[in-house]
């Protein structure tokens, strides 16, 4: 059998119905049965009373006369009551007088008339009726009634009875049936919107409200609740999001930061190895610089000596370079450049680089300046000065003696176009693509000196100008780079970068 | 205990002892003495003959007293519907004026013949024995049967005489056969 909790509530509501009707039904039933019991109780009691009377009044003059053959035939006239089985007439002095026994039952008489009345004694009615005349008694009446009428009747009433409960209960049972469903069916809907909502997590479904009823006020706080589950859900939503973004950007960062310091350590290695190769061959030749100018003795021999100290002189210039160029790029790295915008004459300013680099020429090279007019800049001068001297410096050192070298510079529509070409040995087509890397050389210049930055902080350079920088080159012929920049600069003086 | 009781259980030693000692009725006298009260409680009788209330109902003997003071004994202290019931013995017919139930006591047929005739029209319910009413016959008329004292009624005479007697009266009634 099941618990009362497993049963559904549609069976709990037909459960309690038909209880209580039930119940209303079989307490009414037995009041109507309790008062029908006493009612038939009364009326047997009256009506044997009444026959009792009608016989004693007609018996009073048989028994005036002492005719008990004439008292017996009134007392005969009791067959017309079949339940009344048996009668006598007792005279004035409680002698039997006459007789009646309906049937072939035997039923003993008392032998005296008791107490005037009638009363139940077992299953019959028995009653004791004076027999008066005027103002004498003659005589007593005495009759037995059995209760078959009675059982009958009840037998009827038990009959109807169980119909009615039956009945009853069946109506109950139907009229139920179809009542709790104004109660069960808003439930069910409501249980299966809920089922629906969490199988398909949408939280934009709302139970549809029945009746305005407790039911109903559920529902519209079961929708209140989607409703805020639903307002919730987008807040954890954006929330989320923000999240996710946020850790995006960290990581971004976190993966610059990464770079940035795998990018400073892989150059500081870079460093030390070439520092350690390249600052070898300078200052192998200063020291051996030093040993002779040391075995050189006496004036005499101060023209060998002077020949070492430029020997000397340019290797330290060799070694500053470096330095600079590492200093450069570490400045640039940790964007500490200032620009320091001037106004200034490219055509001087060319022809005074172009001096400045005179020293470093090989024998019967030249540098062939070809400007157009006045052009006056706005710019940093320094910045512009460094990649001139470096693209200079790389045609130079990437020509062969005798070559010349070609720097052409033009100015139009406030854009300054600055060319240096050279009839070097040129970039192998290869590797062209990675001129600008920091620390790359290409293979056919592995026998000259350098430490693969001076490009690198070119295009940077021409970056912090808002410029461009572009080359054109074949292999064994000669390299041409085209530098252009705005002739005003747009930046306002010392913003560092 | 009312005088019929008591005239009952006077009766009953009476029968036991079976004693007829002088100035006592017989059995049969007694009993018919009670019959005689207790016709007066089954008749009616026309207004006329009770005018008032509290008018005695009177019980006559014509001819010889057969009850001696029995049927005063009976009749003592009795009311019929308020009316008192009183005793009155007449010699003569002459000497009748108001009566209601008569008890002609004659031995001559004769005497008979002469009496009936001349109560007609009065509303007296006469009672006689039905042994000697041959010709002309009493309303009520005694006689035995299986030693019991029964009556036959002529309900046509009572009727002409403006009286009414009781159905239940009546159907104690039977014929009388000559044996």
């Amino acid at each position: 059998m099941k618990s009362p909790k497993n049963i559904s509530i549609q069976k709990k509501l037909l459960k309690f119905i038909l209880m209580i009707s039930g119940i209303i039904l079989f307490v009414t039933c037995i009041a109507f049965s309790v008062c029908e019991y006493y009612t038939f109780r009364s009326t047997t009691l009256l009506n044997l009373s009444t026959i009792g009377k009608v016989i004693a009044a007609n018996s009073t003059a048989a028994l005036a006369f002492d005719n008990n053959l004439d008292a017996e035939e009134i007392l005969t006239a009791l067959k017309a009551e079949s339940h009344v089985i048996a009668a006598c007439l007792y005279d004035k002095d409680g002698n039997l007088f006459s007789q009646y026994t309906s049937g072939s039952s035997v039923h003993p008489f008392p032998e005296k008339p008791e107490e005037d009345g009638y009363r139940f004694e077992h299953f019959y009615v028995i009653g004791f009726e004076p027999v008066i005349l005027g103002n004498n008694r003659l005589g007593t009446l005495y009759m037995k009634s059995d209760l078959k009428a009675m059982f009958a009747r009840f037998k009827i009433w038990g009959i109807i009875l169980i119909s009615v409960l039956l009945g009853g209960f069946a109506l109950a049972y139907f009229l139920s049936g179809i009542l709790q469903k104004s109660i069960s069916r808003p439930i069910l809907a409501l249980a299966e919107t809920v089922k629906e909502i969490s199988n398909v997590m949408d939280y934009s479904m709302r139970a549809k409200r029945s009746d305005n009823d407790e039911l109903g006020l559920l529902t519209t706080a079961f929708n209140q609740m989607l409703t805020q589950i639903q307002e919730q859900n987008l807040e954890i939503k954006s929330f989320n999001h923000m999240l996710e973004q946020k850790v995006i950007e960290r990581t971004l960062e976190l993966t610059d930061s990464l770079e940035r310091e795998q990018e400073m350590n892989e150059m500081k290695s870079r460093f030390v190895s070439m520092a350690s190769h390249e600052f070898r061959t300078p200052l192998t030749a200063i020291l051996s610089s030093i040993s002779l100018i040391e075995m050189y003795g006496t004036d005499q021999e101060d023209v060998k000596k002077g020949k070492q100290i430029e020997r000397i002189k340019s290797s330290v210039k060799n070694l500053t370079h470096i330095l600079n160029d590492f200093l450069s790029l570490e400045k640039m790295e940790h964007g500490k450049v200032e620009i320091e915008n001037e106004k200034f004459d490219l055509n001087e300013f060319s022809k005074d680089i172009i001096e400045e680099l005179k020293g470093m020429l090989k024998q019967g090279q030249s540098i062939n300046f070809s400007g157009g007019g006045v052009m006056d800049l706005f710019q940093d001068k320094t910045i512009l000065k460094n990649v001139l001297l470096n693209l200079l410096s790389n045609a130079i050192k990437y020509s062969e003696v005798d070559k010349e070298i070609n720097l052409l510079a033009s100015v139009s529509n406030n854009l300054v176009s600055i060319i240096v070409r050279d009839q070097g040995i040129g970039i192998p087509a290869g590797e062209q693509k990675n001129m600008f890397g920091k620390f790359f050389r290409a293979k056919n210049v592995s026998h000259i000196e350098g430490t693969g930055l001076g490009l690198n902080i070119v295009k940077k350079y021409i970056e912090l100008l808002d410029g461009t920088i572009c080359f054109e080159s074949k292999h064994k012929q000669g390299t041409s780079f085209t530098v252009e920049f705005p002739q005003n600069s747009k930046y306002e003086n010392n913003i560092a970068y | 205990m009312s005088n019929v009781g008591r005239v009952l259980v006077f009766l009953f030693l009476l029968n036991n002892l079976t004693l007829s000692a002088q100035g006592v009725p017989s059995k049969e006298h007694q009993i018919e003495a009670v019959f005689l009260f207790n016709f007066a409680q089954f008749v009616e009788w026309p207004a006329h003959a009770l005018p008032k209330a509290e008018a005695p109902i009177i019980i006559g003997v014509l001819g010889k007293n057969v009850f001696g003071t029995f049927l005063n004994d009976v009749v003592a202290n009795e009311r019929v519907k308020d009316h008192p019931v009183i005793v009155k013995y007449y010699d003569t017919i002459d000497e009748i004026t108001d009566c209601h139930i008569l008890f002609i006591n004659y031995t001559d047929i004769r005497q008979w013949d002469e009496i009936i005739p001349k109560l007609k029209g009065r509303s007296i319910l006469t009672v006689g024995d039905a042994n000697r009413d041959l010709k002309q016959r009493s309303m009520v008329r005694f006689f035995t049967k299986d030693d019991k004292i029964r009556f036959q009624i002529e309900p046509e005479a009572a009727k002409s005489a403006g009286l009414t007697i009781s159905s239940k009266l009546l159907r104690l009634a039977e014929n009388y056969n000559v044996n």
